[in-house]
């Protein structure tokens, strides 16, 4: 009984995994020229937010400026700030050499997130984070731009907690999508992809 | 997640898709293993390193307690060990409590597709016979919820862990840096 259960267990993982392979291989032959698969992607866009730094911060202040940028929320209670803690530590390694590169937080929890609770939140982190915030509407907005998926999940204390994307975008100096990380990429992989962002014109 | 919004992340995203559901789908297996195919619980015992804090009560042994300093501000936080039962019957973790949160909870992280979804278990975590739970980052958690308090580095926490069998035990767990991420991060400091 346990063992049919457990076969029947495994199929049900196996078989979408062997599906999404099936996928990735087929778009790996689409796509093997690299770079040219980011180009087409579409994502990105223009933005206005409030900033965790003072003012707002729009998408033509960054004209020129290659930025990561990541969606989280500060009542995350693990993987937020797991990444903010990543991404200051790899900020910290690039050193003085990557200065020009600007890393954005934004919340996908508006009602919750203002300049202020940002702010403290990011103090614990490296200075060089700035987080964004907006109204509901402009935050769906910019997530939709940026393709990025969150939900509200209620909780039984009448609190909740987002599900939410947390893909870290690689922006080149036009805007475009130069690449991803992961929110557990190991460091020297992340801080060498943040180089060769920095070095591409 | 649906095919064409998949398609265009193109290559690496169907790769990270296919990945972290294959770990995803490990992962929810081990917590449920039972020792004889992997780890023997009284190996493990032997095994357990002279570091970090480690706690018995019945037939069960929490080891590697520990959670992360919070964020300024912060209003939730996850903990983190490792409990394994050594007796011959199941056991449930039946509730958990701490001075610094009004509610602590057993939650699960998950990642499907690039997204993080977290949820309370809907029954109380089950350490079945012989078998090696882990609470840790990605995964099971403790969630305390609405903090009464930050954490700070070096901060050992006070939890009441009430089990069905094994009844009540007092645990601590060592806070580590923001950045910490496993419990070896915990003890470095200690
Ligand atoms: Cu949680």
């Amino acid at each position: 009984m346990l063992r049919n259960v457990r076969i029947a267990l495994w199929a049900a993982c196996a078989l979408p995994l062997l599906a999404l392979l099936a996928v990735a291989g087929l778009e790996l032959t689409q796509h093997s020229n690299g770079v040219g698969a980011y180009q087409a992607s579409g994502i990105g866009g223009p933005f206005k937010l409030a900033s965790s730094s003072g003012g707002e911060l729009s998408s033509n202040d960054l004209k020129g400026t290659p930025f990561l940028v990541f969606f989280g929320y500060t009542h995350c209670p693990d993987v937020c700030p797991a990444t903010v803690s990543d991404v200051s530590t790899w900020l910290d390694a690039l050193g003085p050499e990557g200065k020009d590169v600007k890393a954005l937080f934004i919340s996908i929890d508006p009602e919750r997130d203002s300049v202020g609770s940002l702010k403290d939140y990011l103090s614990s982190f490296s200075d060089r984070i700035i987080g964004l915030t907006g109204t509901p509407d402009e935050i769906a907005n910019v997530a939709k731009e940026y393709r990025v998926y969150y939900a509200k999940h209620p909780t039984k204390d009448g609190d909740y907690s987002m599900d939410h994307s947390a893909v870290i975008y690689l922006m080149d100096r036009s805007g475009k999508l130069a690449g991803t990380l992961t929110y557990d990429e190991k460091k020297e992989a992340a801080v060498a992809k943040l180089k060769r962002l920095l070095a591409a014109a | 997640m649906n095919r064409s919004h998949c398609k265009r992340f193109g290559v690496p995203l169907s790769f990270l898709v296919a990945a972290t559901f294959a770990i995803f789908c490990l992962g929810s297996f081990s917590a449920a293993k039972p020792a004889s195919s992997a780890q023997d619980p009284s190996k493990m015992v032997a095994a357990t390193p002279a570091t970090g804090e480690e706690y018995e009560i019945g037939k069960l042994r929490i080891t590697s307690p520990w959670m992360r300093a919070t964020p300024r501000g912060a209003t939730v936080a996850s903990g983190y060990m490792t409990i394994t039962n050594m007796g011959k019957e199941p056991d449930r973790l039946l509730s958990v409590e701490c001075d610094i949160a009004s509610t602590v909870e057993v939650h699960e992280m998950s990642v499907s597709g690039e997204v993080m979804k977290m949820r309370p278990l809907e029954k109380p975590l089950e350490i079945a016979p012989g078998s090696v739970v882990e609470l840790k980052p990605n995964g099971y958690h403790l969630m305390f919820s609405r903090l009464k308090q930050g954490v700070n580095q070096g901060d050992k926490v006070r939890v009441t862990m009430v089990f069905e069998k094994a009844g009540k035990v007092e645990i601590e767990l060592p806070a580590a840096g923001i950045a910490a991420k496993g419990p070896a991060d915990a003890d470095k400091m200690n």
